[in-house]
This record gives C-alpha cells, sequence and structure tokens, in this order.
C-alpha cells in the first residue's frame, strides 16, 4: 500500500441523503454559481428497482489528467491537485479522460480539494450529515512491482 | 455531463430564473415571458406568484376539468440556491374535488431543474388532441407522444421516460387515477413525492398531459454570492440543523403518530375515536425497524424521507388485486402483492423500498380504517402513490365507506379492519372500476348518495387530514378556514393546543392564532421554504435580502404573507365561496369523543361560531366571510 500524492474525497454512503448541497457548494464556492453541473464532484442518490442508491463520482488521485495533459498544466502542489490556467489551452483531453467525469469545461476546472480555502472544501463543509471527508489517498501496490 | 446552458454568471442581479414559460396544449404550442417583477415582488413565488398568475389566466367560473382551467408550476425564488429546504414545486390550479383555488407542492428535484432550465413558473393551459408528455430541456421545449406511458402507474412512468429521455431529466406524472378524472388524484415526483391534494392529477389527465420532464443545466446568481453563502451556512448551522427540526431527520413524521395518540386526537374509524388501540404498531418506532435508507429532497439539509422495506402483509395476505388499467407490466390481473413470495426481488419499479409512509398516511389509512397492520399501510402508500391518488383523501373516504357498511346504510365491500378490501380499493378507485367510481368522487358525493352527512369528515369537499378537531378546537377553525378545504398546512394550531400549552378546549385566542399561522405558511410556501423548517419571519426576511439585491423585512414579509391569504380568498369570493363554507361536520360539533383525553369534548357550535366570527372581524372580512374593500386597499389587491 502507497498513499497517492494528492487529497481525495471520500463519502460514507450510509449517511449521505442525497441532497446535493455538496455539489451546489462546489459550483458557488468556486464559480459564484448555483449550478449542480458545474460541480467536480457528483453525489446522487436515484432510485432503482431495489431502493435509493448512493452514487459518488470524485478525483480518486489517480492523475491520468495530469499524464494526458500536453501542456504540464496539470500537476500537485502541497498534497492537493492544480490546474495552471496560464498554461491551460482548454483543449479538454483531461475531462475527456477522467474516469469519473468531473473534470469541467467551459471553463476548464477540476477538484483541488478547494487548497487554501478557510475552513476546508465547500462540500465537506455544507454536507448536513457529515457523509464527506478529505483525506489521503491510499492505492494498492500494483502486483507488477 | 457538460453544461449547456448558460456559460459563466447569468444577468439580473438576483436569485429569480427571470422567464415564464407559457404552454398551450391545445395548439400544442409554448413561448416565453420576462417574469412580472411587479407581482413578484408583491407575491415573492410559489403560492402567492401561482394565485397572482391564476387570477390572471382563468376567469372566474372555469370548469377546473376544461382546457380554460390553468396548471401552474411555479417556483420560489430561493429554489435552486443554497438556501436549504428550498427545493419544493409549487402548483396551483382551481380544484376539482373543492371548486376552490388550489396549491400544493412537491419536493424532489424537478423543482430546481425547471429553475435551472430558466423558468420561475410554468402555465399550462388548454387541453392536448392526444396524451403527451411536455419535454423541458433548457430553452428546448417540446411535445412528445405518450402512447408508451398513458395507462402506467407514475412509477413505471418515471423509469420509461428517464430510459428515452436520460438520466438527468425529472419527472412529475399523473397516474391512472388523474388520467381517469378522479377528484383525489394526485401528481408523483421522484416515486414518492406528491403535489398531493384537492385533485391537482385531474387537471392534468383533463389536459392531456401525462407528464412533465425537465432538464436544467443552466446557472442562478445572488447578487453578493460572498455574503448569500456565508448568511446561509450559518443559518443552516445555526437555526436549520438544531433540535428543533432534526426531528424531520431522526424520525420524521411518523413521530407524530405517538403525540396524536397521547392528546387523544389520532384519527380512528372515521374520527370515531381519538385513540387507537394499534397506535404503536404503526408508530415512529415500528416505522424506524423497517427503514433501510434516508433520503433528502433536492438542496435539504433535513433528510426526512423514510425508505423502508416492507414486510408482508399480515394473515389476510396480499392482494392488491390487479395492475392498473393497460397492465403496468402489460398483464392486467396479475396481482403485485406480497404475500408467500419471500426472497422474491422486486418485481415493479417503486417495490424494493417504499418512501414513507407520512403521518398523514398512518393516520389517515391506518387507524382511521381500523388497519394496524404497518405492512398493509406501505402496501396502500406504495399503491396510491403509483395509481395517483392523494393518500389522506383516498383514506378518508375509504373510512367513510367502512362506516356506511358498519351503520347499514351502503355496502361497498369496505370493513373496519380488513386488510384484503382495502388494498384493493386504491386499484379500483384509480380505475374508475366498480365501487371505485363511486368513491374517488369522495366523502361528500358518498354522504349525499347514501346518507351519513354528520359523519362525513370533509370541508368544502376536501377529506381531513390526521388531527382531531375536538381534541384541539383552534384546528377546526384551521380546517374550516383553509383555502383549498380541510387542510394541515394553512395553519397548524395543534402543535400549540394539544402538542403544546395552549388550553385545546377553548376557542380564546384561536382566531388570531389561526390567522398567524396561515400568514406565516402563505409566505414560506411562497417563498418555498419547505413546512419542516420552522424558521422565523425574520431569517426568512435576511435570505430574501441576500437573494434579491434589496432589504426585504420580517414585516413585509407578513404583510405579504396576508396579501396572498386574502388572494386566495377572493379567488375563492368570486366562485361563491361564503360564510356557509367554512363549516364543520356535525361529528364534531354534536357527538362527543368518546375516549382518551378528550373524551366528552365536541367543538360547542357556539363557541365555532365565536371563533369564525372573531376571525373574520380580526381578518377584515364582511360577515359573510368577503374582504372589505378597505382590506383589499391595504393590500394592494384593490381592482382584483
Amino acid at each position: 500500500m502507497a498513499v497517492k500524492p494528492v487529497a481525495i474525497l471520500s463519502i460514507d454512503g450510509s449517511r449521505c441523503t442525497g441532497c446535493q448541497m455538496c455539489m451546489l457548494a462546489c459550483a458557488a464556492a468556486r464559480e459564484g454559481v448555483f449550478n449542480p453541473f458545474r460541480a467536480t464532484l457528483r453525489v446522487e442518490k436515484p432510485y432503482t428497482y431495489a431502493g435509493p442508491e448512493v452514487r459518488f463520482s470524485a478525483c480518486d488521485g489517480c492523475l491520468t489528467c495530469q499524464e494526458v495533459c500536453p501542456t504540464e498544466a496539470i500537476g500537485v502542489r502541497d498534497g492537493h491537485l492544480y490546474l495552471d490556467l496560464d498554461l491551460c489551452t482548454e483543449c479538454g483531453l483531461c475531462a475527456g479522460s477522467c474516469p469519473h467525469g468531473v473534470i469541467r469545461t467551459d471553463p476548464m476546472r477540476l477538484c483541488d480539494g478547494c487548497a487554501g480555502r478557510e475552513g476546508g472544501p465547500a462540500c465537506v463543509a455544507w454536507c448536513p450529515v457529515e457523509a464527506l471527508s478529505l483525506g489521503q489517498a491510499v492505492e494498492e501496490v500494483s502486483p507488477r512491482g | 455531463m457538460a453544461s449547456r446552458g448558460y456559460r459563466g454568471r447569468p444577468e439580473g442581479g438576483d436569485t429569480y430564473a427571470g422567464k415564464v414559460l407559457r404552454v398551450d396544449l391545445g395548439g400544442m404550442s409554448s413561448w416565453t415571458e420576462p417574469l412580472n417583477r411587479d407581482w413578484a415582488r408583491l407575491f415573492f413565488g410559489g403560492k402567492g406568484l401561482g394565485f397572482r398568475y391564476f387570477h390572471d389566466a382563468v376567469p372566474a367560473g372555469t370548469d377546473p376539468l376544461s382546457p380554460g382551467n390553468a396548471l401552474i408550476f411555479v417556483t420560489g425564488p430561493l429554489t435552486g440556491t443554497l438556501a436549504p429546504c428550498t427545493g419544493k414545486l409549487g402548483v396551483v390550479t382551481r380544484s376539482p374535488a373543492t371548486g376552490t383555488i388550489l396549491d400544493c407542492s412537491v419536493g424532489g428535484t424537478v423543482g430546481p431543474q425547471l429553475k435551472y432550465a430558466g423558468y420561475d413558473l410554468v402555465v399550462i393551459t388548454g387541453r392536448a388532441p392526444h396524451p403527451v408528455v411536455l419535454v423541458i430541456d433548457d430553452d428546448r421545449v417540446s411535445f412528445r407522444e405518450a402512447n408508451g406511458v398513458w395507462g402506467r402507474g407514475c412509477h413505471e412512468t418515471e423509469f420509461l421516460l428517464r430510459d428515452a429521455l436520460g438520466a438527468e431529466f425529472r419527472i412529475i406524472s399523473t397516474g391512472p387515477a388523474g388520467e381517469n378524472l378522479v377528484p383525489m388524484a394526485c401528481l408523483t415526483s421522484e416515486l414518492y413525492r406528491q403535489a398531493g391534494r384537492g385533485g391537482v392529477g385531474a387537471v392534468m389527465g383533463s389536459k392531456h398531459l401525462k407528464a412533465v420532464a425537465v432538464r436544467g443545466t443552466g446557472s442562478l446568481a445572488a447578487p453578493d454570492m460572498g455574503r448569500f453563502l456565508e448568511f446561509a451556512h450559518r443559518a443552516m448551522r445555526e437555526d436549520l440543523l438544531t433540535d428543533t427540526n432534526l426531528w424531520a431527520y431522526t424520525d420524521g413524521t411518523p413521530m407524530i403518530v405517538g403525540l396524536s395518540q397521547s392528546a387523544g386526537i389520532l384519527p380512528t374509524r372515521n374520527f370515531q375515536s381519538g385513540t387507537f388501540a394499534g397506535a404503536e404498531a404503526i408508530g415512529a418506532e415500528a416505522v424506524r425497524s423497517l427503514r433501510v435508507a434516508k433520503k433528502s429532497c433536492f438542496g435539504c439539509g433535513l433528510g426526512c424521507g423514510n425508505f423502508l422495506r416492507a414486510p408482508a402483509v399480515g394473515a389476510a395476505g396480499a392482494g392488491a388485486g390487479a395492475w392498473p388499467a393497460g397492465g403496468s407490466r402489460g398483464e392486467a390481473g396479475a396481482a403485485p402483492g406480497r404475500g408467500g413470495e419471500a426472497g422474491a426481488g422486486p418485481r415493479w419499479p417503486g417495490e424494493g423500498a417504499v418512501e414513507g409512509p407520512e403521518y398523514e398516511t398512518l393516520a389517515l389509512t391506518g387507524s382511521n380504517c381500523g388497519i394496524g397492520d404497518l405492512g398493509a399501510i406501505i402496501e396502500f402508500n406504495r399503491l396510491c402513490d403509483d395509481l395517483g391518488l392523494d393518500t389522506i383523501s383516498t383514506g378518508g373516504v375509504v373510512a367513510f365507506a367502512m362506516e356506511l357498511a358498519e351503520r347499514d346504510l351502503a355496502d361497498l365491500g369496505l370493513r373496519f379492519g380488513d386488510v384484503d378490501s382495502y388494498l384493493r380499493a386504491p386499484v379500483l378507485i384509480a380505475r374508475g372500476e366498480g365501487v371505485g367510481r363511486q368513491l374517488g368522487r369522495g366523502v361528500r358525493y358518498l354522504a349525499e348518495r347514501y346518507g351519513g352527512k354528520e359523519f362525513a369528515m370533509e370541508v368544502k369537499g376536501l377529506e381531513f387530514p390526521g388531527y382531531e378537531p375536538r381534541g384541539s378546537w383552534g384546528m377546526g377553525l384551521a380546517y374550516a378556514t383553509s383555502d383549498r378545504g380541510a387542510c394541515h398546512m394553512r395553519a397548524w394550531p395543534v402543535a400549540d393546543e394539544a402538542f403544546g400549552s395552549l388550553d385545546p378546549f377553548t376557542g380564546e385566542g384561536k382566531a388570531q392564532l389561526v390567522i398567524n399561522g396561515q400568514h406565516q405558511n402563505s409566505i414560506k410556501f411562497s417563498l418555498i421554504f419547505c413546512d419542516f423548517w420552522a424558521l422565523s419571519p425574520e431569517l426568512m426576511a435576511g435570505f430574501c435580502s441576500v437573494a434579491l439585491g434589496r432589504e426585504v423585512t420580517a414585516d413585509e414579509l407578513r404583510l405579504a404573507g396576508e396579501r396572498i391569504w386574502n388572494l386566495g380568498r377572493l379567488l375563492n369570493v368570486r366562485e361563491g365561496f361564503r360564510r356557509e363554507h367554512d363549516y364543520l361536520p356535525a361529528r364534531v360539533l354534536e357527538h362527543p369523543l368518546p375516549d382518551g383525553p378528550a373524551a366528552g369534548r365536541v367543538v360547542p357550535p357556539e363557541v365555532f361560531r365565536a371563533m369564525l366570527e372573531e376571525y373574520y372581524r380580526l381578518r377584515g372580512w364582511d360577515e359573510d366571510g368577503v374582504p372589505t374593500p378597505a382590506k383589499l386597499a391595504e393590500l394592494g389587491l384593490e381592482g382584483l
């Protein structure tokens, strides 16, 4: 086991009520708008045949975005992912390659764990049931070494 | 998915979307117009703004089920923002059950989606030449043939439409009951959220409108986002998420079963008694023991929704009878009951776990029908929500029919406590088959046809909700004067009386108590705050100030509450409603409760008369219950 280089969000699905305030808070704090589609995480509790089911998509620190970025606009600093808008050409490759679909384009934005935000990540601060938390990702060591 | 709506911050300087969508189903056309800002300033949104648009769109005397009636979906100024508990959607129309003005509200996500799509209101008139689904996809509005979903339950309709349109769409639909114009038909959204009362589902059915599907990807913004967020976050942490409101999360409304039982006001056997021997079996603990999940509406910090995994229906066995006409699964006659098939997975959308029952359902379809089998109540709840039936009125009419049989006045096949016949009733009512055709027309109709007017528990044709007025006299005045008939959501004096410290057995001070509640809820349901957040007018005003770019005071909101209530009264007065329609049934006025803490009590007729007269006087209405010109001028309603 190894610790991933970036802090990531995790959810306690047993607590989540699916209110989506986290998504609203994300877009409000970072872009100044109320719009859940602009969030860099997705939490839903839709009804399935079996009942309501929590679905959670957020950055898990896989760094695929960093690998595919042609201009080295994406990197890791002080344990947080960052996007350097001066280098970014808005090509969208990162968003297209994100396995969780949580990088937004137009304008470009990814989850940087609200680095530097007073009070920590907005989504965590707004969660009314303390279902969300930000912590270090743990990565299983590949069997191939 | 990528945002296709507005890029960046929207224009406007407040949290309204700024547009109204008009839909003429007769011409299958739609257009938009700017929000009427003068009206928004006086009526804010939700109930009040819906009333104002209704007054403008529909002339007096319009048959509720005719194309001329309007079906208005209306959001609030805070809907879609981070103001907690503001995500409900208001629905305004003229009621086919009562002939009164009618407003309901429904939770879930459809309200905020409408706002993100760019609309504060949708005003729907006309009747489509054939059944349609209205699809609102941001600024693209279209009509889709409803062939595949007409005749199907609301639950399956949602699954089918989301499969066809996309998972981000949120649906509000009418069920088979509404298609068949049953006056107790409701609207369902996200399976278990209902715009319940007064037959709003029948209005939608009469328009050949099966469902509205909405996807909104645009943005809203407050004039100063930093100020808004700081205010809203503090209000959530310091006011919302406190003991005053968190009962909604802990147990939700089922906890009222215990309160009502203790106070002797739990409707039992068609309000023949105020205590129920089986109360514990349908109370909060019993509900909690079956709970598998909690769920919130969009943007709500409370999360009142209880999802239960229902046990098999008791000894009487299953048998909700056949599925709705046309066969929700194409197999009419297949019994969707639960009995004897342990281990089988859910066969119907919505069956895996049932949200609810809420208190009103536990009371009206439980104790009031003499049913103490929680599994049966859950199944009844599921059937009603899927078929699109209001559980309060359905429970009320089933209980009335049970008493008709008990008194040998008529036999509609229903008996107090008999689960089998009880579970067949929703299907028959929704289909309009057999006795269901009569049951669906409500308690007042049955009483006119078979007798029993003295125990017909209704006001203005709307069946009683779950609080026995003989043990909480202010509640009687609240039912009698409610704008849409017997309703617990206009004023809830029971909180201060039977559940609080005020003497429940006096008329003193109750007129003012009811008036205060009606004003508070009028503005609350116009700003669209959920009933379950007991927030002050000052806090509501604070939210308005950070959202609307102008300072709004609590006094302005109190006055708006009074204005909205008076506009509702005007809309009823123009349909002929007067003092004689603000009544209570003889059972409440003349027949003493037999047992419990309120044993021996009635609401004495002279006390009721005195409360009502004081109510009119305090309101500035004449003795026939008509608002005076002076009062209307004071409220800015002159000329309406």
